[in-house]
């Protein structure tokens, strides 16, 4: 039973994903005893904590809830052995993202109740009900739906708060031994194609490409283009000229090293050829690729240093300018397109049975699918910059990347793409990661 | 009319005070934007090079709502969205931005007039600032005929002098009345000088009327192939280009309410032309740049006069994956290759143009609101729902000829493309057939009897049943093909006495594969027509079903057919052969799966009957149907215009676009 509860006329509306062995029991137990508690709550119930995507917590906050509870068995309890224990690194992780955006953290409420406590949750949700009620209604998400004014391009002045410029690199002449040494492979049949870079030549900027004869790969210009070669690799014409050589940088290493983590390619079917960030050669390997050691894989000095200047300011004032700057989203997916491990065959975005997001190009549709390309690169971003350096609108990509690679670092100690061995972040877990947030 | 620095610096707020939204070109994180105005910002980026996007959001939103609706239980309301269209002027556009407003507006002023897009068209005024020279190498309007002095372009444009004034004229009605708010000095400037010397500044890159010749004759060159190669299939170029205005229609629910809100699309994205059965006529990057260029430098200067480009270049300067636009028309243009084979023929003969009724209201988008009245299971998953017009009087007024096409609401879910499946002589309503695919045909088969939907149409060409008076007819189906012909067949069967003698030949991978089977059962009955049906022929192996006889695979033509059995286990082309129906005085309508499709003309062309005299319905993924969302087109021809009726002889000609 429940006790109806009257206040000033502001009820709020919360939304509970609960796992179905542990916390939906402990609801029923709540129930049966006839406990009493705020009757705010609507719990859907799904099997284990491990299925409640983030996804599911963003349409909520979308649809209209004022607050979202997500909850399942205690660690060691889980019923298939380790769901809670991956929710509870992508919780970390999504945490951690939400705070960068300046989203009200008090709003997401997470809590490990037993089949036995429903003392607890009628407890957690008398409290986050009370809370709530204090915070009043939720509006920031969907009022994002009301500042249409289509046919306007967004107010000037509302979006400069950090510089954080996109790369125009020009045209540099490539290092001699790199062509050699692939005209080599390519000559005597050791390789049946290499990617690279030739010239763009209207505004002689490189350009991505690839070379099959040893007498193409003299058109290939020095690696220092804003993409991601390892792009390409999801081409089907270049899945067909296996066994491969690639000109890689840093970046591209790294994000072999990735897709070799995830199995997303056969890391024996590849040659890298590494250059430092001079454009150096450093020579011919197999993968996994040892990473060029001038540089670790990661956020140049610069994304860092904006980053800083970021979480500096009051979550009010991130929340603003994240709104502003998703607002200018086209929804080109340039960022999705160039990034190297955005690698679904159907992203998230394109799925419309159900719609899980809206399409349209303005505020709901565009803050989610920032939110969500965030959150599916945590722990695998290499920090190439392709995204951010794609984004025809200048959108500081790059920024949710970094807060998240941090996250990674600050509480895995996980950096992507060193360690093409390792198992990636969000398929692994640790029975101690640490947490300090959920009840 | 001549305007000091200070005049032209101050007149964006003099504007604002007028009331208008000002948008004009800002600079931020070291380059330029433009931004609406606010009371404190400037346009700090006036002149200040090109803007990294276009403007054409003015007219052309991101998203627009073009329609709302709501569920009342069973019922639901569609009301036109209220829009509002405040005044904005673009304040200090670059002539090539200028110039897309010119360009796009043949395309939604044609034959269906878009009301938002002409509205918008109307509130949005442009004061073009020339350019002194091009910004980069990227910049090659003169090649497409605009002009970067900017003579004539848009509402008023300011020429800047070389003593730092600006000399102001007025090109529209519109722009003598924003000049009239401003004070300047009546003086005569000669600028002709200086507008050749810019001219000359942007040398032509390439031969546009080459380039035009050379698109049709290298449309399968493997050109494409080495063009595309680099491209990553994401909407940059499009999405940033002033003139490209291709679009989806989604709709969005919310609770009970919801709208429907055309989004810009690309024809970069694999999901732009994918249909729903899983097959994409552009199936990958290189067959989509070419979609891409074709439409600019072909199909459209061939549909509207202009080439579908400004020479703006920012596709070139924005491309993440740095996709050489002008580099491939430079190349595209540079030698004619010897013509191989006919060009696309330029407009369908075949049908007859659809009938265009005047819509309940005018906004183009908006559909009837139908009451499904019967819905018919065919197989386990095609169904035939009969549709009633909920407001009876658009009932009356409601017409069509048969072969047109209709686009089908399920409302929140969005719209789905089929030839109406009742025939025009059958009065009081329509019927739809289709099988369960994607969202929209999910949602479509959730309905009951007494639920509403929309129908959006006549769309299209039709068949022309007038001119085949006393001829004999052929029909020819295969499997969920039969509901496009359904029509032409009903209309030819209730005004039988017009016509010759009918064979329908029909075939399915087996009797529960076969639509409107009580509808087959009455034609194999009637006396004045021949039905002859097929089931697959499953190598050789007994017939799977009794009552179905064996044909001569090897040889249909020798196969002896008892004429008072008419049900074979085969294949469609073989039946056709084994039935040997004269080409004599005949036009035979032929509609099926691409791969029966072509071994039936095979079949055809072997019993004696000429390209033109064989017809076929065509489909393509549409979102809009009116010839403006711009995926429909098989090389220049708009399946939605120019079609769906066209000759075997037509499709022949057509590009390899399907």
């Amino acid at each position: 039973m429940s006790e109806v509860t009257k206040s000033d006329g502001f009820e709020p509306r919360i939304t509970a994903f609960v796992c179905k062995w542990c916390t939906y029991a402990g609801a029923d137990l709540a129930g049966t005893s006839r406990m009493t508690y705020a009757p705010n709550v609507r719990a859907l119930m799904l099997p284990c904590t491990g299925r409640i995507d983030v996804s599911f917590v963003i349409r909520a906050f979308l649809q209209g809830a004022d607050g979202v509870i997500v909850s399942g068995c205690h660690p060691g309890d889980c019923h298939y052995t380790a769901g809670n224990y991956r929710a509870r690194r992508r919780w970390i992780l999504f945490r951690d993202l939400l705070d960068t955006l300046g989203f009200d953290l008090r709003r997401f409420e997470l809590a490990w109740i037993s089949a036995a406590e429903g003392a607890k949750w009628v407890k957690t949700i008398q409290a986050f009900t009370d809370r709530l009620r204090e915070l009043g209604p939720y509006t920031a998400m969907h009022n994002l739906a009301d500042d249409r004014a289509p046919g306007i391009a967004p107010q000037a002045g509302t979006d400069v708060l950090l510089d954080l410029a996109q790369a125009k690199p020009d045209v540099a002449s490539v290092d001699p031994q790199l062509v050699a040494d692939i005209a080599e492979a390519l000559d005597g049949g050791k390789l049946k194609a290499v990617v690279g870079w030739m010239k763009a030549p209207t505004l002689n900027r490189p350009r991505p490409a690839w070379f099959a004869t040893a007498a193409a790969a003299k058109e290939m210009v020095s690696p220092n283009g804003t993409g991601n070669l390892v792009r390409l690799l999801k081409k089907r014409q270049l899945r067909a000229l296996l066994p491969l050589g690639l000109v890689a940088r840093a970046c591209e290493a790294g994000a072999l090293n990735v897709l070799a983590q995830e199995a997303n390619i056969d890391p024996a079917a590849i040659t890298v050829f590494t250059v430092d960030r001079n454009g150096r050669y450093l020579g011919a390997q197999n993968l996994p690729a040892d990473l060029p050691t001038d540089r670790p894989v990661g956020f140049s000095d610069e994304t860092l240093k904006a980053l800083d200047q970021l979480m500096a300011k009051s979550p009010e004032e991130r929340w603003t300018f994240w709104t502003s700057q998703s607002a200018k989203c086209l929804r080109c997916y340039a960022c999705r397109a160039s990034c190297p491990l955005c690698t679904c065959d159907q992203c998230i975005m394109d799925k419309n049975q159900p719609q899980w997001f809206p399409t349209a190009a303005d505020g709901p549709g565009n803050f989610a699918w920032q939110m969500i390309r965030a959150f599916h690169l945590a722990g695998r971003c290499v920090g190439c910059g392709a995204c951010h350096n794609a984004c025809p609108a200048g959108i500081p990509l790059i920024l949710l990347n970094a807060a998240m690679a941090r996250s990674a670092l600050k509480n895995f100690d996980h950096r992507a793409g060193v360690d093409p061995k390792a198992v990636p972040l969000q398929s692994d877990f640790r029975t101690d990661d640490k947490e300090d947030f959920i009840l | 009319m001549i305007l000091t620095r200070e005049t032209v610096e101050r007149w964006p707020m003099a504007l604002q005070q007028t009331g208008a939204r000002v948008v004009a070109p800002v600079t931020m994180n070291g380059h330029v934007e433009y931004r609406e105005l606010t009371a404190a910002t400037k346009a700090t980026g006036f002149g200040n090079g090109l803007p990294q996007q276009s403007p054409k959001a003015a007219w052309f939103p991101r998203s627009e709502p073009i329609l709302k609706f709501q569920r009342n239980g069973r019922d639901w309301s569609v009301e036109d969205p209220e829009i509002s269209f405040q005044p904005v002027v673009i304040f200090g556009a670059r002539p090539c931005d200028a110039a897309a407003r010119e360009i796009l507006a043949p395309l939604f002023g044609w034959d269906f007039h878009d009301p938002l897009f002409e509205q918008r068209l109307k509130t949005v005024a442009i004061v073009t600032l020339a350019c002194k020279g091009p910004v980069d190498n990227a910049c090659f309007c003169t090649s497409v005929d605009v002009d970067p002095a900017g003579e004539k372009s848009g509402d008023v444009v300011l020429t800047e002098l070389p003593d730092d004034r600006y000399l102001a004229e007025a090109c529209t009605d519109q722009g003598q009345r924003l000049l009239a708010g401003v004070s300047g000095q009546d003086e005569k400037v000669d600028v002709a000088e200086l507008r050749a010397r810019v001219r000359e500044s942007v040398p032509v890159r390439f031969d546009a009327a080459c380039l035009r010749e050379a698109l049709p004759r290298r449309f399968a060159d493997p050109f494409w192939e080495r063009a595309a190669r680099s491209c990553l299939g994401c909407g940059t170029c499009a999405f940033t280009c002033p003139t490209c205005h291709c679009f989806d229609i989604q709709d969005e629910m919310r609770g009970n309410k919801g709208i429907r809100q055309k989004n810009w699309d690309a024809c970069a994205f694999p999901l732009f032309t994918l249909h729903t059965s899983g097959h994409n006529p552009r199936p990958d990057q290189p067959s989509r740049w070419r979609q891409r260029l074709s439409h600019k430098f072909w199909y459209y200067p061939e549909k509207f006069g202009k080439m579908l480009c400004t020479g703006c270049g920012r596709c070139i300067r924005l491309c993440p994956s740095g996709m050489d636009l002008l580099d491939d028309l430079k190349e595209l243009s540079r030698e004619l290759p010897a013509e191989t084979k006919p060009a696309a023929v330029c407009a369908s003969s075949g049908g007859v143009p659809g009938l265009q009724l005047p819509t309940a209201s005018p906004n183009i988008y908006r559909p009837y609101l139908m009451r499904v009245a019967a819905v018919r299971d065919e197989t386990l998953d095609v169904r035939t729902l009969r549709l009633e017009f909920l407001d009876a009087k658009e009932g009356k007024a409601f017409d069509f000829r048969v072969g047109q096409f209709g686009l089908y609401n399920a409302l929140g879910e969005g719209e789905s493309t089929f030839c109406i499946a009742s025939s025009s002589t059958r009065k009081g309503y329509i019927e739809c057939t289709f099988r369960q695919a994607g969202r929209v045909t999910r949602a479509l088969r959730r309905l009951n009897v007494g639920d509403l939907m929309g129908f959006r149409g006549p769309y299209g060409n039709s068949f022309p049943v007038e001119a085949w008076r006393g001829k004999n007819l052929l029909f020819v189906a295969g499997g969920i093909a039969l509901p496009p012909m359904r029509s032409v067949i009903q209309y030819c069967l209730d005004n039988r006495q017009e016509y010759g003698d009918i064979i329908i030949v029909y075939g399915a991978k087996t009797w529960g594969d076969h639509v409107y089977k009580d509808e087959l059962a009455e034609w194999e009955k009637r006396p004045d027509m021949k039905l002859w049906l097929c089931i697959d022929w499953k190598n050789g192996e007994e017939p799977a079903e009794e009552g179905w006889h064996p044909l001569n695979m090897k040889s249909p033509g020798d196969s002896v057919l008892d004429p008072h059995h008419r049900r074979y286990t085969g294949f469609v082309p073989q039946l056709v052969e084994a039935v040997k129906p004269s080409p004599q005085n005949r036009v035979a309508v032929l509609c099926g799966p691409p791969i029966m499709i072509k071994f039936t003309l095979e079949s055809l062309k072997k019993l004696g009957y000429r390209s033109e005299d064989v017809f076929t319905t065509l489909e393509n993924r549409m979102k809009c149907g009116l010839g403006k969302c711009g995926r429909c087109n098989v090389g220049p021809l708009y399946i939605c215009k120019e079609g769906p009726v066209f000759t075997a002889g037509q499709v022949e000609s057509l590009p390899p676009d399907m």
